[in-house]
């Protein structure tokens, strides 16, 4: 039985596909960001470690890539213009 | 750790004051948001906590926040706090000061209010220049840095605030910085809870003055700036001097247990019998 348990365990870590499914379905909007407060410093864009933001022409934040984020809550803390909120924290 | 993002929104006075005034990346609002956050873990009342700060960039903070608050004369905010203290103890005081507004105009209240060690949490935002009157060095300037009034490189040596508050007195001393959020967070947190005068030095980015006049680049490089130039106070105890020489040390510095003022001030009155409204609450026990 234990060694069952390891083939199951290690499969998934083998095809990120499957592993993926398992997983609870990812938030598709992970973050928010308050336009009107927003004064487009870069902080967020910049200190992100998973790279989720982009800025857009007039250097304002776009969540580009929202399944890369991990709720790691950085981007938050730094906004000085409490202009960023977290939806699931 | 029990913070939320949402938690700070409770605390703001969002829908006539915002967005707030200071430049784009300014330190302070993740001085304010780290406050906010530590007064919500500690589950903090609105109607318990005045906040008083006196004139500079820091000076705006109470506008912002739903507290009692106080926006009063150019360094002057630790006086004023003083009062307050005296008159309301069981208020939560909470003093906010630049380095200028601190040290420079209103370093004698500093100084003596650390000697007489009375309950404020003060908040030495430290961004080493003076940022709203245009840039003139200010005591916290490091020898040889730029400033409108020193074109050449200044030539004063600067305060160590961990010094001064430590040799006038004060029960806490704590230095972190705003790319340090969380760290920040915690040690604001701990000041709240110490009783006596406690200081929480956080070091914050001027871009728009100093990074400018020094060339140290945007906010974001100011910010890395610091996340490279930290060093935590467990960890300089073994390094050098030498190593130390550009750095600044993060974490509590500095813990004493000195008797605090407002608590003897309120000792007197009752050994002087100058307490009479306090008898009414033994009436209503008699008859009940």
């Amino acid at each position: 039985m234990a060694e069952e348990n390891q083939i199951q365990k290690v499969e998934p870590a083998e095809d990120g596909e499957e592993k993926a499914k398992k997983e609870k379905p990812k938030n598709p909007n992970p973050i928010v960001i308050f336009r009107r407060w927003c004064k487009a410093c870069g902080i967020c864009i910049n200190l992100c470690p998973k790279d989720v933001f982009d800025a857009d022409e007039d250097g304002y934040p776009v969540v580009a890539r929202p399944f890369e984020c991990t709720q790691c809550s950085i981007c938050w803390l730094h906004c000085p213009d409490f202009a960023i909120k977290s939806t699931e924290k | 750790m029990a913070v939320a993002s949402t938690v700070v929104y409770e605390y703001l006075r969002g829908k006539k004051k915002f967005p707030h005034v200071w430049c784009p990346g300014c330190g302070i609002g993740i001085i304010m948001g780290a406050l906010l956050r530590a007064m919500a873990d500690l589950e903090i009342k609105k109607g318990d906590v005045a906040m008083i700060s006196g004139i500079g960039c820091t000076g705006r903070m109470p506008v912002y926040c739903d507290f009692h608050t106080l926006h009063t004369t150019h360094g002057r905010a630790i006086a004023f706090a003083t009062g307050i203290k005296l008159s309301k103890p069981d208020l939560k005081v909470v003093a906010i000061v630049g380095d200028g507004d601190g040290l420079a105009i209103g370093g004698n209240h500093f100084i003596h209010a650390a000697r007489r060690n009375i309950d404020i949490t003060t908040i030495l935002v430290n961004n080493k220049i003076y940022g709203m009157t245009g840039g003139q060095y200010s005591p916290t300037t490091p020898t040889g840095k730029f400033a409108t009034t020193a074109p050449y490189g200044n030539l004063e040596h600067p305060f160590d605030a961990y010094l001064l508050a430590k040799g006038a007195g004060a029960n806490f001393f704590a230095r972190s910085s705003v790319y340090h959020a969380t760290q920040l967070q915690v040690l604001i947190k701990k000041a709240l809870l110490k009783k006596g005068f406690s200081v929480v030095e956080a070091m914050s980015n001027c871009h728009t003055l100093y990074g400018r006049l020094n060339k140290e680049g945007s906010a974001v490089q100011m910010i890395n700036w610091f996340k490279d130039h930290a060093v935590n106070v467990n960890i300089a105890k073994k390094k050098t001097p030498e190593e130390l020489e550009d750095k600044f040390i993060t974490g509590v510095l500095w813990e004493d247990n000195r008797p605090e003022y407002s608590e003897q001030y309120e000792a007197l009155i009752d050994r002087l019998g100058g307490r009479k409204k306090e008898e009414k609450p033994e009436a209503e026990v008699v008859k009940q």
